[in-house]
């Protein structure tokens, strides 16, 4: 079901105009109950019957799904390389998340001082939660954000103290990045790899 | 830190806030998640290589039952024999 946000106007004699804004799906195409696919064209919707169309829509949503398999892979990859962007010790796991769309207007909302508190406060939950009272470190860019949090090794680990400074780091991120990836055959399982 | 020290609350946690952080972001749809885990510290150096996790999920807090999935397949990556929940 796509996203709806309906707005109620009131309008003279008691009467009432509603405005509703319908978010376009992430992964193309939506079905009605009785199977009917449409395609929104300049100023009308009109069903789908022309099978390259169909094709088409088809290919979008795949290449969304794709993209928010690869984008989570490669964020969550790329963390791990790059160790703690904050305070640059290696880190024990990493995890990112993608979603397969984003709202129309991201940009109206990252520059936003609401989103910023958003952040800060995310931040400090999941380092209230982990007992850490370091200051946690986020940070956002046009198309990711990422908390660090974490403290020193412990001498469980016998790792020296600093090497594992940070327990984890998450990566949100959302949009596609180009090209779609290709499906995995590994996908939902555990592997392990060799460490280069 | 250990794996007992990371699953499943510390994986949980980061999990919840990368979803939450999404959604702050302007996500829509459905959210793949991947989860990556260096087996050498988090195994006190008896294992080596780095332990890899997908799931599909929605925008939305993992579920208990997300969550203990995960657990089991990483436990089993580490080694453990864990059986699949009943």
């Amino acid at each position: 079901m796509p996203d709806a946000d309906p707005k109620v106007f009131d309008g003279d004699e008691g009467r009432k105009a509603v405005v509703v804004r319908v978010q376009p799906v992430a992964v193309p195409p939506s079905i009605t109950s009785d199977g009917i696919v449409f395609v929104r064209v300049s100023g009308q919707t009109l069903p789908v019957t022309d099978q390259a169309v169909l094709a088409d829509m088809l290919a979008r949503g795949r290449m969304a799904t794709e993209g928010a398999e690869a984008s989570a892979r490669e964020a969550a990859l790329a963390l791990y390389r790059q160790g703690d962007p904050f305070q640059g010790a290696r880190i024990a796991y990493a995890l990112g998340v993608a979603s397969v769309g984003h709202i129309a207007d991201k940009s109206s909302r990252l520059f936003s001082p609401e989103f910023v508190e958003t952040l800060d406060g995310l931040a400090r939950t999941l380092n209230v939660e982990h007992g850490v009272r370091r200051t946690p470190g986020r940070a956002f860019w046009q198309d990711r954000v990422v908390f660090a949090h974490g403290e020193p090794g412990d001498q469980r680990s016998e790792l020296p103290r600093g090497v594992l400074g940070w327990q984890c780091r998450v990566l949100a991120q959302c949009g596609g990045r180009g090209a779609p990836a290709r499906r995995s055959a590994w996908r939902n399982r555990a592997r392990v790899e060799d460490r280069r | 830190m250990l794996l007992q020290d990371v699953l499943p609350g510390a994986i949980a946690r980061a999990w919840r806030t990368a979803v939450e952080g999404l959604r702050a972001y302007g996500g829509t749809g459905d959210v793949y998640m991947w989860l990556m885990l260096d087996r050498r510290p988090l195994s006190e150096g008896k294992l080596e290589g780095i332990v890899s996790v997908g799931r599909w999920t929605e925008l939305r807090e993992p579920t208990e039952e997300e969550i203990a999935s995960v657990d089991r397949e990483v436990r089993r990556a580490f080694g453990q024999m864990v059986l699949e929940a009943e």
